[in-house]
């Protein structure tokens, strides 16, 4: 009698066993299927309408920019956009591509660049990232693959946005859908269509087979692709040894060691250019006295066994840096920085001559793993300081830092957009902004002007001052950069890339 | 008995408004929604801007008026971070949860109702002994660190279960032992203190001496009264579990409400936290009430005597 | 049933009525059922231990368990062939610390969260139960309301809330447990008060003109001792899985704390290679849970003759 309901139960259990095929990953069909999900679910896809990681390789996916920066040298090379001339200080003309044609098969020409470009700086559309398009002017139709782009006052950084965020949508289609539209049902020339999107769940993919005229990108390598939302790094990883996914891109270094060493699984780690800092209260915003003197913060730059740290827990070809900047970035000169060495005897002597023999404790926040902060504590404890650490989301770290201000020591980094501009990440912080620590008038003037002038030895000249200033006054003790860590089949070909850009289109099946 | 209703069913209400309020202003404490919606590159201007536009800038007694009103009307507001329609997101992904809380006190009174009554049967028995040391081991066994070690074995070594997503039924084998397992003592113990009871009572003994066979016994008379007060203990139950499958959603990436409230919570995104908070609180109110009334109308011993 | 409603009282049913408790019971009847029961036992011992462990922490954790060293992390365990240290029996964790004495280390948070948790809970739940049961009422029902109230609340997403408010540490962490975990007690306490309230010697000292106060502590409140001790010992077991779990999504005590919970987090990123970082804390976890269960669990048979 009871035994029936066992049976029954066991018999429900072997069943939901056998119909479990997980989904059918590999070469066989010519299909992959990555996981993503340390930045989280995007809130739309619409390039314009997000400031999620996630957007970032989607919009590389699905359109495309005027310009393609080459993601190894940082050079500037043709996209949807041929050639292009500096017709006075603050108008480009660009020639455009022939014969491209969008997902929808609408064909590409000047309308599609005019549309897009005075749609999105239009403030009255309200592009969630208005830095990236506040410095348009407008866009003019010269002839049908002819644009002038005006920009309202001469801006050396265009490049960086014109190659990175501002993809070119269908002007027909868009002015149909907006955003809304957009979001759900993304039309553009890039290499992959989207067949799919169930937000916070997957992304679908099929190859783009008209994507054939020579683009930079290369075609896509498989016909079909999917991208889970799996936010937890453990479960993809269950999920990549149990083979439900091809590549995964979110683990640390000890899982490159031990993923690795599986049969049938490559893994890897690539240096990016995310620069880790530890950034200090100098200018004493949350009222904690050590931190706003100069001596403690550069018994604390002694005191942390950067080298150590990288070398143990990051790995990797990831370096220490002494830049508040990524030194590749344009005006991010590494020889102007001040560096200090690990040298835990000069840390307590300076700590004594600040007034702390004896250390003092503070607490630290950072939204990272926990042992890189705990590192950073185990080395300061040696010196006499006692930090205690607050592990917060991010969102709610930023919060406490911009409302409150009373983190008087946090470790962070910073991705730059992806952009190989120093204006990206120092420009950010330093220059009076809810997030400066420092608030230092003459620091904001350098960057203002080297953000400004449309002259670079003017700009690289006013970024050198700012960083000596800031690794001299230790507002910043610069860490190291990031490093991704992949672990995918060993059949797949696989390409990581320094500007943490993942380009998914471009991976293949080494049998296909 | 109408009174009774009516009064519980107010007291039930006033229950939901008392809730909602406290993580109304346990929330607001948490973070700066203008902030959040702003996303990490929005000026100080921008935030200036939205807090006025969103009316964060009014005392916070008014805005959670003016927030209870509209929950009221079902409209929850929009997500801070995916712009969307909170009650379309919840109705997206409250089935899920649901699936999962139901096969989970379904796997738990299918364990437990046998396992009771046999050690019920048998008080001090080996087989009672056994269900006590399957109730104790289930008491003191980390949700999270059996889901854990079921992905180790049933996922990875074997490859029998899929690990993650919510798309196939085989999808929700490991999460719903997970999470049944963890009700199961509570209700194993109230089958077995309820048969026993149940057995020992005049009624029983006045069937048994009319000469009826064991089984009829057992599953007529004594089970269907005791077993009342356990199915009205597992809708409780039930009501628990949508909260405890916060850790399981999470751990199988089965992207329930439960899933949605711990993403919420990462990104301060208030008005999807609160929401949730309210539908489980909700459950949990109806599931009792109904399981008051239900005890109210057919309490076992009334029909025992 | 008065008041309170029904299903509630349910979840709460094993516990002894007030008639159970107060029959006297001889010292040698009490002896002999304390060791005949195997659970209670078993139980106690093992908590014993633990809590000895816990207090020689210092004597007996061979290394101090913040102590790091980037050069010696995550050497494995002595039953391994490779990559072993001498200095470590059960190897050390991701940045170098001696997994052992962290584990020692861990059974003095666990009991501290567990017995401070149980604290606050417990005096909450005893005075909102002690109250409605003697008073009954307007009181009683306005008791029962709070009760609801708080049931009705998810107790692990409010908790996780609180936390991302007040900042996770550990004793947001105890205060927001305690906060949370006192349903239990009052349910309890407010039956047994009902129940004693109508006892002879209780109506007796009313008669006699005793003050309110001076009968709920001197002739209540010995009477519900021990089933408050045997509901003291299930908020504890449940404070403790809480913080498990909150620490183990990350919502909780804060690294490098030797907490059990945090250290299943932290072990949970080497599950698949070295899965011992797992497994070890969650047995800890386990048998101090099951400890703390066996002996409240054998405390109630002991204190109430079991279903014959």
């Amino acid at each position: 009698m009871n035994f029936k309901k066992y049976a029954g139960i066991a018999a429900s259990i072997v069943g939901a066993a056998m119909i479990a095929s997980t989904a059918s990953a590999g070469p066989d069909d010519d299909s992959l299927v990555i996981a993503w999900g340390s930045t989280g679910p995007i809130e739309n896809v619409d390039n314009y309408f997000n400031t999620n990681r996630t957007g970032i390789w989607f919009s590389r996916m699905v359109w495309d920019q005027l310009i393609y920066r080459e993601p190894k040298t940082f050079e500037y090379k043709p996209l949807l956009a041929t050639s292009w001339e500096l017709l006075d200080d603050t108008t480009w003309q660009f020639k455009l591509r022939k014969g491209v044609k969008f997902h929808n098969g609408e064909p590409f020409d000047a309308d599609d660049v005019v549309f897009t470009m005075n749609w999105i700086s239009n403030p009255d559309n309200g592009v969630k990232v208005q830095r990236n398009v506040n410095w348009i002017d407008r866009a003019e139709k010269v002839d049908q693959y002819t644009v002038n782009l005006h920009m309202k006052k001469p801006f050396p950084q265009a490049f960086e946005f014109l190659s990175g965020p501002l993809t070119i949508y269908p002007n027909e289609y868009y002015a149909e859908v907006g955003p809304e539209g957009m979001g759900a049902k993304p039309v553009g020339t890039g290499p992959m269509k989207v067949v799919s999107i169930s937000t916070a769940e997957e992304y679908v993919f099929e190859k783009n087979e008209d994507y054939n005229w020579g683009s930079p990108k290369g075609e896509a390598q498989v016909s079909k692709m999917i991208v889970r939302e799996i936010a937890d790094v453990q479960t993809q990883i269950a999920e990549l040894l149990a083979g439900g996914i091809d590549v995964t891109a979110d683990i640390t270094a000890d899982h490159v060691d031990q993923i690795g060493q599986v049969p049938g699984y490559k893994a890897l780690q690539a240096g990016t250019m995310r620069t880790g800092y530890i950034g200090f209260d100098a200018a004493g915003r949350g009222n904690f006295e050590p931190t706003t003197k100069l001596k403690v913060r550069q018994a604390m730059a002694h005191a942390i066994d950067r080298a150590a740290l990288v070398k143990n827990l990051i790995r990797g070809d990831a370096g220490v840096i002494h830049t508040p900047c990524f030194p590749t970035q344009f005006g991010c000169d590494a020889e102007a920085a001040v560096k200090y060495e690990f040298n835990p005897e000069k840390a307590k002597a300076l700590l004594a001559e600040a007034g702390y023999p004896d250390g003092f404790e503070i607490d630290f926040y950072t939204f990272r793993p926990a042992d890189w902060a705990e590192a950073v504590m185990g080395d300061l404890a040696k010196v006499g300081i006692r930090a205690t650490l607050t592990k917060m989301p991010y969102f709610a770290l930023r919060d406490k830092q911009r409302n409150e201000g009373t983190t008087p020591m946090f470790l962070m980094d910073w991705g730059s957009y992806s952009m190989n501009d120093m204006s990206a990440i120092t420009s950010h912080f330093f220059k009076k902004g809810p997030d400066d620590f420092a608030l230092d008038d003459e620091l904001a003037g350098w960057l203002e002007e080297g953000d400004t002038s449309s002259d670079p030895e003017v700009r690289k000249a006013a970024y050198r001052k700012a960083v000596e200033k800031i690794t001299r006054e230790v507002y910043w003790l610069p860490m190291f950069n990031h490093v991704r860590n992949y672990a995918y089949r060993e059949e797949l070909n696989f390409i990581p890339y320094q500007d943490e850009i993942p380009r998914f289109w471009q991976y293949g099946w080494a049998s296909s | 008995m109408p009174a009774y209703t009516l009064k519980r069913t107010f007291v039930a209400f006033l229950i939901l408004i008392v809730v909602s309020g406290l993580t109304f202003s346990l929330s607001h404490l948490s973070a700066d929604p203008a902030l959040t919606i702003g996303g990490e590159q929005a000026s100080e201007e921008d935030i200036q801007a939205i807090r006025k536009l969103y009316g964060f800038d009014r005392p916070i007694y008014v805005q959670y008026f003016d927030w209870l009103g509209r929950a009221l009307a079902g409209d929850f507001g929009e997500s801070y971070h995916y712009k969307q329609r909170v009650f379309d997101m919840i109705s997206e992904r409250i089935g899920r949860t649901m699936l999962l809380g139901t096969l989970a006190i379904l796997f738990a009174l299918a364990v437990s109702i046998p396992l009771g009554t046999l050690a019920a049967m048998r008080p001090n028995s080996i087989i009672d002994r056994i269900a006590l040391f399957i109730a104790v081991l289930g008491q003191a066994l980390p949700t999270f660190w059996f889901a854990l070690m079921m992905i180790i074995v049933f996922g990875v070594w074997w490859r029998w279960l899929p690990i993650s997503g919510h798309t196939q039924w085989a999808n929700y084998v490991m999460p719903t032992i997970a999470l049944g397992y963890y009700a199961t003592p509570a209700l194993m113990r109230l089958t077995r203190a309820g048969m026993i009871e149940v057995l020992a009572s005049d009624y029983i003994r006045t069937a048994r001496a009319k000469g009826l066979s064991p089984a009829s016994v057992l599953f007529k008379h004594a089970l269907r009264n005791a077993i009342i007060p356990v199915v009205a203990l597992a809708a409780v139950w039930f009501g628990f579990m949508l909260g405890g499958s916060i850790v399981i959603e999470t751990i199988f990436n089965l992207k329930g409400i439960g899933w949605l409230s711990y993403d919420a919570l990462l990104r301060s995104d208030l008005p999807v936290v609160q929401a949730i908070v309210l539908v489980f609180a909700s459950f949990y109110v109806v599931l009792t009430l109904l399981a008051d009334l239900l005890n109210a109308y057919l309490d076992p011993r009334i029909s025992v005597r | 049933m008065t008041n309170t409603n029904a299903t509630i009282s349910l979840m709460f049913r094993q516990q002894q009525t007030a008639e159970d408790i107060l029959e006297p019971s001889p010292w040698s009847k009490l002896r002999r059922r304390i060791l005949g029961n195997h659970s209670f036992l078993i139980g106690a011992v093992i908590l014993v231990v633990i809590v000895a462990v816990a207090i020689l922490a210092p004597l007996l954790a061979p290394h101090d368990p913040y102590d790091q060293d980037l050069t010696k992390r995550l050497t494995n365990p002595f039953w391994h062939e490779k990559k072993i240290d001498p200095d470590h029996a059960l190897g050390t964790d991701k940045v170098g610390r001696d997994y052992l004495s962290r584990l020692i280390y861990g059974s003095q948070i666990s009991l501290l969260i567990g017995f401070s948790t149980m604290l606050i809970s417990g005096v909450i739940g005893t005075v909102l139960g002690v109250t409605a049961g003697y008073f009954g009422g307007r009181v009683d029902m306005v008791v029962n309301f709070i009760i609801n109230t708080r049931l009705a609340m998810p107790v692990f997403l409010v908790a996780m809330a609180a936390v991302v408010a007040f900042g996770a540490s550990l004793t947001v962490v105890i205060l927001v447990l305690g906060l949370f975990l006192w349903d239990r007690f009052a349910v309890v306490m407010r039956s047994i008060t009902m129940q004693a309230r109508d006892l002879d010697y209780v109506k007796a000292a009313r008669a006699m003109g005793c003050s309110t106060p001076y009968i709920i502590v001197r002739e209540i409140f010995p009477n519900v001792l021990s089933s408050l001790t045997v509901v003291a010992t299930v908020e504890m077991a449940n404070a403790i899985l809480l913080e498990a779990a909150l620490s183990f999504l990350g919502f909780g005590v804060q690294a490098p704390t030797p907490s059990w919970g945090l250290m299943l987090n932290e072990g949970r990123e080497y599950m698949f290679f070295s899965p011992w970082l797992l497994a070890l804390p969650g047995v800890c976890l386990f048998l101090l849970v099951l400890a703390i269960n066996l002996f409240g669990d054998g405390l109630r048979d002991v204190t109430l003759e079991r279903e014959r």
